[in-house]
């Protein structure tokens, strides 16, 4: 199914030409000049093609013939390759290799150029079998040898006429022709497409995938004998024709390359893209996966996707849903019934592993995104910058280790993302990591409160009620006796007390005891309630403070000995709850 | 030839392993044919009989779940067991610490299906064979729970857990047309060991296979 849609994909951009996929044959890579040839295979000028950015090179990427996956041995490219195999010229201290490199790349085009009348191709090989390898005797190259000795590809041009050789129709024509003649002899039933044909041998290379190699990973590879089955080699224990194999593969590469249709979560890269034309769908689709842009509305500083339009279609969803109109706006110009393909790619050093593959209606998605979103809906602090609506990358940093992606746990950014698309409870991985986050921290940020929020209204939902649901809300219930909420009403209401008492400490019962509470409440409270005693003494309002005291302490019969995962969660909820309606209560006074 | 038999099989995972996703596993939506086959053979075969799969009926919703695991590289070479008949001295050990390789896995979770099969006779079929003889074996064995090794779920440590079904259906819970792709059919031992995939539609939980084969959905 996925080399299916995958291909479907390329097939469907392909037939439009302004799409920036590469035609059948041809693939994408860096280029770093440009050999300006004269009809009679001089060679004229060097044009540079790479743009100077903060002191460094960055190459032009051209669709040129399909590369080779190169390993050690010498396999010339078609048009466009390194100085050692169009020049012979040496980089590595080996000029047998650069001379044997540089003959091959020859006895190449000799063969690809076989009867083909074409300017371009007679130009080049008459400059390939004039030249001298290994030595520059040109002038003008002079100069740049040493650029050219770095090892960036280099293409043909014929002086007076537009564009490169391997762009030239004959040439293409050519090189499709022998692309054809070389594929591999043998024949299998294509498992993309049915049909019976030449299968490839080999997959192509997919590039950008975040922490894979950089010289490309496979999707399809058997790079261990262990993966063979039934004494088939490499990939003809997985049939599949050899244009539907570079197909996929430029259609995987243009995903990852786009900057519309990719959005990192964790280790994954997450793909998405439409069955069909949706433009806008897609852009909104990116805006709900990431929805980070919309806290600005000036554009993003990384030059991420951001579509203002989507941005505001999915503002105003998200809004009239905060607001209770549940029902979703039928909008004409969209279709809510347009197919999505949803792949999340991970690496796994020379392979890539699929972490979920999800197929789903436009409809069906938003509504899924927006169900999380109010899953995870929660009172936010007055002028604290934090997200109304927070992407899946931002739950996941708050899982980590001092915040940093690495330290992500590898397979949650998959799961956490399925259990979204799919409307399935929350990974317990996800509500573990982000207590051990708080215990360790003492921290409890909005995006860990509605992580917790979430969590338990999902399971709730989906195996049936539980003790203190109704505390489940984006802000404090004070009806609730469930004793966890209690609890952390009651720790949040201790540490305003000694805070109030004593300003600026430097530890304050919640750096000392927070852990304890939460876990072991018996242990620690009768303590904390002693202190309180003293600090209350010292403090103006008592009375009122006193007060909540009684209020809170009214619904708990006793200090248990433990709380479980689900009652800790419940505590720390009602930590959050209890200290941001301290901040709001003056607001309603007011009002 | 042959009756009809009906076989309900679940288990906790299953992974019908996609070819062109074999290294990084990624299973199909359901179970495939083949797999099918598979678990029938392993409660009742003889060189005499052929199953074949007439209907796959999913039971379950289609559910996903990643795993990561510990493997191992490579295979004892043939040559060097050969080798190693011929009497000379090889190492025909594996050493798993050395040739570690990790290997994601995505999943299929809590799988039911009901197999719907008959068998034919193939040209190991003697005088001493009847339909009547394998059909009763078959059922008796199912009946019992016997089986020549632990049928499984795509993957040998995905065990399957089995029942005769002798009466009603159970009810599937999905509904609708699902096009399922070009999914694996069966391997063609008898040449070269040839895969050959068919593109199943299921319709409220049932693949037609037999409809199919027929059909020319098979090539």
């Amino acid at each position: 199914m996925i080399l299916q849609a995958l291909y479907d994909f390329y097939e469907r951009m392909t037939a439009d030409p302004g799409s920036g996929m590469p035609k059948t044959g041809y693939s994408k890579a860096k280029v770093f000049f440009a050999l300006n040839l004269s009809a009679s295979g001089d060679l004229l000028d060097l044009f540079p093609l790479y743009d100077v950015v903060k002191n460094k090179k960055v190459a032009r990427e051209l669709d040129v013939p399909e590369q080779i996956k190169r390993s050690s041995g010498i396999s010339p490219n078609f048009l466009c390759d390194n100085s050692a195999y169009v020049l012979g010229i040496d980089e590595k201290g080996k000029p047998e290799r650069a001379l044997k490199a540089f003959e091959a790349f020859l006895q190449l085009h000799e063969e690809v150029f076989a009867g083909v009348d074409d300017e371009g191709a007679q130009a080049v090989l008459t400059f390939l079998r004039r030249r001298k390898p290994g030595v520059i005797d040109e002038p003008q190259w002079s100069d740049a040898r040493n650029e050219l000795l770095e090892g960036g590809n280099l293409v043909f041009r014929l002086d007076g006429s537009p564009g490169y050789i391997h762009d030239r129709p004959s040439v293409q024509h050519a090189w499709i022709g022998y692309t054809a003649k070389r594929e591999s002899s043998e024949k299998g039933q294509c498992l993309v497409t049915g049909e019976w044909g030449p299968v490839a041998r080999l997959h192509p290379a997919i590039k950008g995938v975040w922490g894979a190699q950089t010289a490309g990973a496979s999707l399809v590879s058997f790079n261990k004998d262990s993966f063979e089955s039934y004494g088939k080699e490499q990939s003809i224990n997985s049939p599949v024709a050899s244009h539907v194999a570079s197909g996929y593969g430029a259609a995987l590469n243009y995903l990852l390359g786009s900057k519309r249709n990719k959005v990192q979560i964790g280790d994954t890269a997450t793909l998405f893209w439409a069955e069909r034309e949706a433009s806008v769908e897609e852009s909104i689709i990116g805006t709900l996966i990431d929805p980070a842009e919309l806290e600005d509305d000036e554009a993003p500083k990384d030059g991420r996707r951001y579509d203002p339009l989507a941005a505001e279609w999915v503002r105003q969803v998200l809004r009239d849903v905060r607001d209770g109109n549940h029902v979703l706006d039928q909008d004409a110009r969209l279709d809510s019934s347009v197919r999505f393909y949803i792949l999340g790619l991970s690496p796994n050093a020379a392979r890539l592993s699929v972490r979920f593959w999800h197929v789903d209606t436009f409809g069906s998605l938003v509504e899924r995104f927006v169900q999380h979103f109010r899953d995870m809906s929660i009172q936010l602090p007055v002028g604290g910058r934090w997200p109304e609506y927070p992407a899946i990358w931002r739950i996941l940093k708050e899982t980590a280790v001092q915040g940093e992606r690495k330290n992500v746990l590898p397979q949650l950014g998959g799961t956490l993302a399925r259990s979204i698309l799919l409307g399935t409870a929350y990974p317990q991985a996800l509500y573990q990591a982000i207590l051990v986050r708080i215990r360790a921290e003492h921290e409890i940020n909005p995006v860990r409160a509605g992580v917790i929020k979430a969590h338990l209204l999902r399971n709730a939902r989906i195996y049936g009620s539980i003790k203190g649901e109704e505390a489940l809300t984006m802000a404090l219930n004070d009806q609730s006796t469930h004793p966890g909420y209690l609890l952390g009403r009651l720790f949040a209401l201790l540490e305003k007390v000694q805070q109030e008492a004593l300003p600026g400490i430097n530890a304050t019962i919640r750096d000392r005891y927070f852990g304890a509470a939460s876990a072991t409440p018996a242990s620690v409270f009768p303590l904390l309630l002693r202190n309180a005693q003293h600090h209350l003494a010292k403090v103006e309002y008592s009375i009122y403070l006193e007060k909540k005291f009684q209020e809170i302490m009214a619904g708990l019969s006793e200090f248990p000995a433990h709380l479980n995962l689900n009652d800790q969660g419940f505590f720390m909820l009602g930590y959050y709850h209890q200290r941001q309606s301290f901040y709001t209560k003056k607001n309603d006074k007011e009002e | 030839m042959g009756y009809g038999i009906k076989l309900k099989v679940w288990g906790d995972y299953a992974c019908f392993t996609r070819p062109e996703m074999k290294a990084e596993r990624v299973s199909y939506d359901v179970i495939t044919p083949s797999a099918a086959r598979g678990i029938l053979e392993a409660i009742h075969w003889k060189p005499a009989i052929r199953w074949v799969v007439d209907r796959i009926h999913v039971l379950k919703e289609i559910r996903f779940e990643n795993f990561r695991r510990n493997e191992v590289g490579s295979k004892i070479s043939a040559a060097n067991v050969k080798k190693a008949m011929n009497g000379n001295t090889v190492a025909l050990y594996q050493s798993v610490e050395e040739d570690r390789q990790q290997r994601a896995a995505l999943l299929l979770r809590n799988v039911a299906y009901v197999i719907e099969a008959h068998f034919e006779a193939t040209d190991k079929w003697g005088e001493r064979d009847t339909p009547e003889k394998h059909y009763n074996m078959f059922l008796r064995r199912a009946r019992e729970g016997q089986c020549y090794h632990r049928p499984y779920l795509g993957c040998r440590e995905f065990p399957a857990q089995f029942e005769l079904l002798e009466g009603e259906l159970p009810a599937s819970s999905l509904r609708g047309e699902r096009d399922l792709g070009w999914m694996l059919w069966d391997i063609d031992y008898a040449d070269g060991m040839t895969p050959r995939f068919f593109r199943p539609t299921m319709r409220n939980g049932v693949i037609d296979v037999e409809r199919l084969a027929q059909g020319g959905g098979v090539r």
